[in-house]
């Protein structure tokens, strides 16, 4: 193969990657890291490198219609901020030192965790979301924080406030969240979400734009790390970022149009499949 | 004095880094290809390690002295990568501007630990 033909190739593969994440809402580096080690035989670290600063990208172009709709809430992200570039600066410090085999192991175990979130959120589409919103009468931490607001509703646009609690439990999960995201080079939406929503009781929606809008500023502190190191290897970060990125662009074209929930269960086969693959390759 | 909107603003500054490093990747890309053809098969460039490729900051500085696309690339992705770091930049400064000052703070902050994470990266600490 020509080294042309293979930029091509890893392009179209991370473009694969990127729309497959987006629809799970998983980000693309979940999907890009498996394809690389796996189907390109990238050293994991190097997949690594160039699947975080694609998650940058895939944060940086989203991030500002969430911000310009109202959904994304800022204060609530540069607060939180403060834990997850520390999670991600000790994630990727901690990555250049363990056995890459560690990280196989890692990546499969955070896999099917993200596999174990994707059935709950299944689940949950079909139930009708707990309105425990009106039972914080008393003022609350969030609120003396300022990180308390509102959201326009998808039907009506009229404003909802809700009222954001724990801010210290929510930094507490944030750094671990951080820390797994800058160790693999993903995103970590899948932990970041859990711990907006039903921690900091966040709504679903306004979660997944701020975790979004996170995702960027953590990613780019993991970056920063592997850049600098030399682990993000150009010929490979180039056509990686930019397929990822025009993927998760058409993905999220393609969501309103598409039933996720059969695909979820396809992607679950491919979690199990793909997770004891990686495992067989962390442990062998 | 007027309070800025920060969404607004920092949703500004994301569109243009990302604009901005989008055009600088293209334009290494492109550069990049053209070297391989004339260095004909190279395919293990794509996945080889340090060594292979300008790098640090010395290494890319020299690698655009001389025309390399892998250094030009690599002056795109890290355009990237400073774009939500600028965007907290900017945060810090409408926080403070509009008379926030403990949300400029927590912007500091985090720009503070971005630093940390830079000299990580070097290998000073």
């Amino acid at each position: 193969m020509t080294p042309l033909e293979l930029a091509g190739l890893l392009f179209a593969a991370s473009m694969a990657a990127g729309l497959l994440g987006s629809l799970l809402g998983l980000g693309g580096g979940f999907v890009v890291i498996p394809v690389l080690t796996l189907l390109f035989g990238v050293d994991i670290r190097l997949a690594i490198g160039a699947s975080v600063v694609a998650v940058v990208a895939t944060s940086v172009a989203a991030a500002p219609g969430n911000l310009e709709s109202g959904l994304s809430n800022i204060r609530v992200a540069m607060f939180l901020a403060m834990a997850t570039t520390i999670g991600a600066l000790s994630g990727a410090w901690l990555s250049g030192r363990l056995d890459p085999r560690v990280l196989y192991v890692v990546f499969a175990v955070v896999l099917v965790f993200a596999g174990v979130q994707m059935v709950r959120k299944l689940r949950q589409a079909r139930a009708v979301a707990a309105g425990s919103q009106a039972a914080l009468a008393a003022p609350e931490a969030g609120d003396r924080l300022g990180l308390s607001g509102s959201y326009p509703d998808a039907r009506t646009g009229a404003a909802v406030a809700y009222r954001v609690v724990h801010p210290v439990l929510g930094l507490s999960l944030m750094y671990v969240a951080g820390t797994v995201g800058g160790l693999l080079g993903i995103g970590s939406g899948v932990l970041k979400v859990p711990a907006m929503d039903v921690a900091m009781r966040l709504p679903l929606r306004v979660s997944m734009a701020t975790s979004n809008l996170l995702i960027g500023v953590t990613a780019a502190s993991a970056s920063l790390v592997y850049l600098l190191r030399g682990d993000v290897n150009p010929f490979l970060a180039g056509p990686v970022a930019a397929g990822v990125l025009l993927g998760a662009w058409a993905g999220g074209r393609l969501l309103p149009r598409l039933k996720v929930g059969v695909l979820t269960w396809g992607f679950l086969a491919v979690v199990a499949v793909v997770s004891a693959e990686m495992l067989w390759k962390g442990l062998a | 004095m007027r309070r800025l909107p920060v969404e607004a603003v920092v949703a500004r500054v994301l569109k243009i880094g990302l604009a901005l490093s989008a055009a600088v990747i293209a334009v290494g890309l492109v550069m990049q290809e053209f070297a391989i053809r004339h260095e004909s098969a190279r395919g293990a460039r794509f996945v080889a390690g340090p060594g292979s490729y300008p790098h640090g900051v010395s290494g890319v500085l020299a690698g655009l002295g001389h025309g390399s696309g892998s250094a030009v690339l690599e002056v795109g992705l890290a355009l990237l990568v400073f774009t939500p770091i600028a965007a907290v930049a900017t945060a810090a400064l409408v926080y403070r501007r509009n008379g926030d000052g403990r949300f400029a703070l927590v912007g500091a902050a985090v720009l503070g630990v971005l630093v940390l994470s830079s000299l990580v990266g070097l290998g000073v600490i």
